[in-house]
């Protein structure tokens, strides 16, 4: 009963989040409340004629609110009952469609195999048969009692929640509980009723919910057509079928109840969808760096628990032909410094502090400026070549169209440069290539072909978020050594975000380490292995698995968790997991300083490091 | 793509088969018959009467003879209109209901997918939250309610529009069955594409074109427009055959001269090849559609290869 708890405990949640659900769920209250009631407190009756008082409009014939109907009975109380009705066949029509689509999908999920196999195709079938027409001669043929009604509609809407109990059975088989029960013995129907079906109970009741609304439709559909709940009752639809047959005399018999049933049904469905729908949140996005000068940049997020900061006073240069390596664990900030410097961090951010490409500010430029700049002067390679590709479009128009875009060349002269892009990138038989899709295309491939997109404009600076991590270790070396030759032939500068220190190491001339959205420390890459002077570039190098260690030597890894960038302390971010702190620390943040020439550090600690390979060793 | 059509084709025999049987046993298990409704016929007359359609024989011989026909593309005589064939009458009833259904779809497509995107690209204003109202409340709002209230305001009260009847189609006359039929659509559609634009524009690959700093114009039209249809896509097939359902209220709330008007009152007389025939049709449709709406989608999306 776990998982039932589970289901209504989601749905509680997401209702909170969602007040248009909410507000619908007590408007459906009140609209019960009031069916229930109404017809208990009003002095008239259901069924009685008065012809005294035919069709009379609202507040026309005394004590009648809302008017009358043709026969003189009050048109309030004629709806509400209709309510009722409508309510009671959505209820009875569920459960009979409950019943069918759970025995059978749970069925054909337990036992499995060919039963499994011809009962599901049973289901396929019955999707193809226009049930509506069938539901039709059935009540046309025998006759509109409520029971058939709730039956015919109960037999004819059963195959989603079969589909949805069979997939769900097959997953409950796998688990301990039912392996359990059937070590001990408990086998088919009684294993289907006392083990298997209970677990549903959650999933079928969010269904059988989903599913009241529509039986209620399709009832009111049929009472429309004259074929549904028979006079003297009368349900929401037949109320308006009688109402269309007067409205040109007596408009208020067609409006009373449409009015009823227009926002009953719509909030019944916004009610319904709350419960069912999980509350969408954009994903953050991130910026970047260019013959770059930033500047006290500062990315943050709106959140529930105040603003992120997920970049901080970062400063930072980027020379021409320069290869930068931008180290830090994943949340870092890294890839959010990276997305700021071509302006597609998420709508939310909120920049602060300057970027400036040679004479341009890009913090706050218009996107068609930007534009200029994007894929042009500055490109960019992302983490995951299998979503940053265009399924739907050809590798070759994915390539082509920068060229065409940014220097406005012909397609058969753009198709030319990017075969040599694709040659020069390592990919064979380039011109076949172009006619692929990128699902037809390995991950390295892939990824050779983001690069030679964003370097096909030759662009000053290229920035490289993680390029090779979703690729398997061959791949990542082969896309590193493409970087530096690629680097050596054109002179692009290139900016390589990265978790992994063992990478920087082998293809960067300069290193920043980012921890908390801040630079920690920036020196040459041979200074900086050398010499760390920040505690945590030190605990990170340490963690690096070394191929020439003795055995008996432990892998380092860092004490505790990196902080919450909610809730990010008042001093040094690091100083909770650093072994030389000082009390300092924990009140002020280090300012990041010039040590040595080209040497920047932002640490209180002035002496050596090497605690940590002392203990280490 | 031929191969794959064929064989979906083969595939749809089985399930029309089990239409039809469905359709003619629970016609013939109904009580009554076609021709001894509470009419006073002599005996003589009605045997003969039930000799010519066959229905002297036994059940079995009745159902081969109909599938047999079938086969032909015969679907019988109809038993309430004398001499006239079922055939005929399709043929008759079918264009009012494609003329209505393709308008109401042009109409929802329009329209829908203008405000959805619009929606997705203004999102959080109150332009969205507007268009996701309306979505709501136009997916609920049955059309038996919708259709008699546009009555009511365009002909009854504004004299605006006419109120029914067909005139061969006139565009005045079409117009006020099409928007009822078209409303639920035009808010579903609404919704998809507002979720799905916003869906795409969020992908990884629109990031991309974007950091490659190409034109919204490009952006929109190249790389995100196909992919935001793929759900439209798989949508648009069951929907379509769902439209007949609609029109069958359609009909009958404006008076026109479609196929849905007949299939009660055929179910009424018991004219058997009527309903049987009809309803086929309509299970054919709903084949064809999900059919196109498949081959619709490979054409769209290169990943899926149909086999």
């Amino acid at each position: 009963m776990s998982g039932a708890y589970g289901f209504w405990g989601q749905a509680v949640r997401r209702l909170r989040s969602q007040r248009m659900a909410m507000a619908s769920g007590v408007l459906l209250a009140l609209i019960m409340l009031a069916c229930l009631l109404l017809p208990l407190l009003s002095p008239y009756d259901y069924f009685t004629p008065h012809f005294e008082l035919v069709s009379r409009g609202p507040m026309l014939a005394g004590g009648h609110i809302l008017g009358t109907d043709p026969l003189g009975r009050d048109l309030l109380v004629r709806v509400m009952w209709g309510c009722r009705i409508s309510l009671a066949v959505g209820l009875a029509a569920s459960l009979v469609s409950v019943l069918i689509g759970v025995s059978w999908g749970a069925t054909a999920g337990y036992v499995g195999g060919t039963t499994d196999a011809l009962m599901m195709r049973a289901v396929d079938i019955l999707y193809s048969v226009p049930f509506v027409p069938f539901v039709i001669v059935l009540t046309v043929l025998f006759g509109s009692d409520l029971w058939l009604i709730f039956l015919a509609i109960g037999a004819v809407s059963w195959l989603d929640i079969a589909r949805i109990v069979r997939g769900e059975t097959l997953s409950l088989k796998q688990r301990e509980f039912i392996e359990a029960a059937r070590v001990s013995g408990v086998r088919g129907a009684g294993m289907i009723a006392r083990h298997i079906v209970p677990n549903l109970i959650g999933i079928v009741i969010i269904y059988a919910t989903l599913a009241i609304p529509t039986v209620i439709l399709f009832e009111a559909f049929l009472s429309f057509l004259g074929l549904g709940v028979q006079s003297p009752l009368a349900s929401l639809g037949s109320l308006v079928a009688d109402g269309t047959s007067e409205m040109q005399s007596h408009p208020h018999l067609l409006i009373v109840p449409a009015a009823f049933l227009a926002p009953s049904s719509t909030a019944s469905t916004t009610w319904v969808t709350g419960c069912a729908t999980r509350s969408t949140r954009g994903t953050a996005d991130m910026s970047a760096p260019p013959p770059l000068r930033i500047r006290g940049l500062s990315v943050g997020y709106p959140s529930d628990h105040g603003p992120i900061q997920a970049v901080r006073e970062v400063d930072l240069d980027v020379a021409a032909g320069e290869f930068l390596g931008i180290v830090g664990e994943s949340g870092s900030g890294k890839t959010q410094l990276l997305l700021s410097i071509l302006g597609l961090s998420a709508p939310r951010a909120e920049l602060c502090g300057s970027i400036r490409y040679r004479e341009q500010e890009l913090i706050k430029l218009e996107v068609a400026a930007l534009n200029q700049v994007r894929g042009n002067r500055i490109s960019m390679v992302f983490q995951d070549p299998m979503t940053a590709l265009n399924p739907y479009l050809r590798v070759g128009r994915q390539i082509t169209e920068v060229l065409q875009v940014h220097r406005n060349v012909s397609i058969r002269e753009a198709e030319r440069r990017a075969i040599e892009m694709l040659e020069s990138v390592r990919i064979p038989d380039a011109a076949r290539r172009l006619r692929q899709y990128p699902h037809e295309l390995s991950g390295g491939m892939r990824q050779r072909v983001m690069i030679a997109m964003a370097l096909i404009a030759e662009p000053e600076i290229l920035l490289a978020d993680e390029p090779s991590t979703a690729l398997d270790v061959t791949v990542q070396a082969q896309i590193l050594s493409l970087f530096q030759e690629l680097r050596a032939r054109t002179g692009t500068a290139i900016v390589l975000v990265t978790h992994d220190l063992g990478v920087i190491a082998e293809v960067a001339d300069r290193v920043a380490v980012m921890y908390a959205g801040r630079i920690m420390e920036q020196a040459p890459v041979h200074e900086l292995f050398a010499h760390p002077r920040h505690p945590y570039t030190e605990a990170l190098q340490q963690s690096i698995p070394r191929i020439d260690a003795p055995r008996s030597t432990r892998l380092a890894s860092i004490g505790g968790t990196p902080p919450n960038p909610a809730a990010l302390p008042a001093g040094c971010a690091f100083a909770p997991r650093c072994i030389y702190r000082l009390p300092i620390c924990d009140s002020v943040a280090p300012p990041l300083l010039e040590i040595r020439p080209e040497h920047w550090k932002a640490c209180h600690h002035e002496g050596e490091l090497g605690k940590l390979r002392g203990e280490a060793a | 793509m031929l191969r794959y059509t064929a064989r979906r084709l083969l595939g749809a025999i089985p399930t029309l088969l089990v239409i039809v049987t469905l359709a003619f046993v629970l016609l013939h298990a109904a009580p009554g018959g076609p021709f001894d409704a509470g009419k006073r016929i002599l005996p003589e007359i009605q045997k003969s009467i039930e000799a010519k359609y066959h229905l002297d024989e036994p059940l079995w011989r009745q159902y081969l003879r109909y599938l047999g026909d079938l086969a032909r593309g015969d679907l019988g005589p109809s038993f309430q209109y004398r001499g006239t064939s079922v055939n005929e009458i399709i043929a008759q009833g079918l264009p009012v209901d494609a003329t209505i259904g393709v308008t109401a779809i042009a109409l929802a497509l329009a329209i829908g997918g203008a405000v959805g995107v619009n929606a997705a690209l203004r999102r959080g204003t109150r332009w969205d939250y507007g268009t996701m109202a309306f979505a709501v409340a136009g997916i609920s709002t049955p059309v038996f309610v919708v259709a008699p209230l546009l009555i009511l305001t365009f002909a009854v009260t504004l004299h605006w529009l006419p109120a029914g009847d067909w005139v061969g189609g006139s565009p005045s006359h079409l117009l006020l069955p099409a928007i009822a039929l078209a409303l639920p659509y035009t808010a579903y559609i609404a919704r998809l594409m507002r979720g799905s634009t916003i869906e795409v524009l969020n992908s990884a690959f629109i990031r991309t074109a974007r950091a490659k700093g190409l034109p919204l114009r490009l952006i929109v039209w190249r790389h995100a427009l196909r992919p935001t249809l793929t759900p439209l896509v798989s949508f648009l097939g069951p929907a379509i055959a769902g439209l007949l359902t609609g029109s069958i209220v359609v009909e009958s709330v404006f008076g026109l001269p479609g196929i849905g008007r007949h299939f009660i009152t055929a179910a009424l007389n018991r004219d058997y090849t009527l309903v049987i025939g009809i309803t086929v049709l309509y299970g054919g449709l709903i084949i064809l559609f999900n059919l196109l709406a498949d081959l619709c989608y490979a054409w769209i999306d290169p990943r899926v290869r149909l086999r």
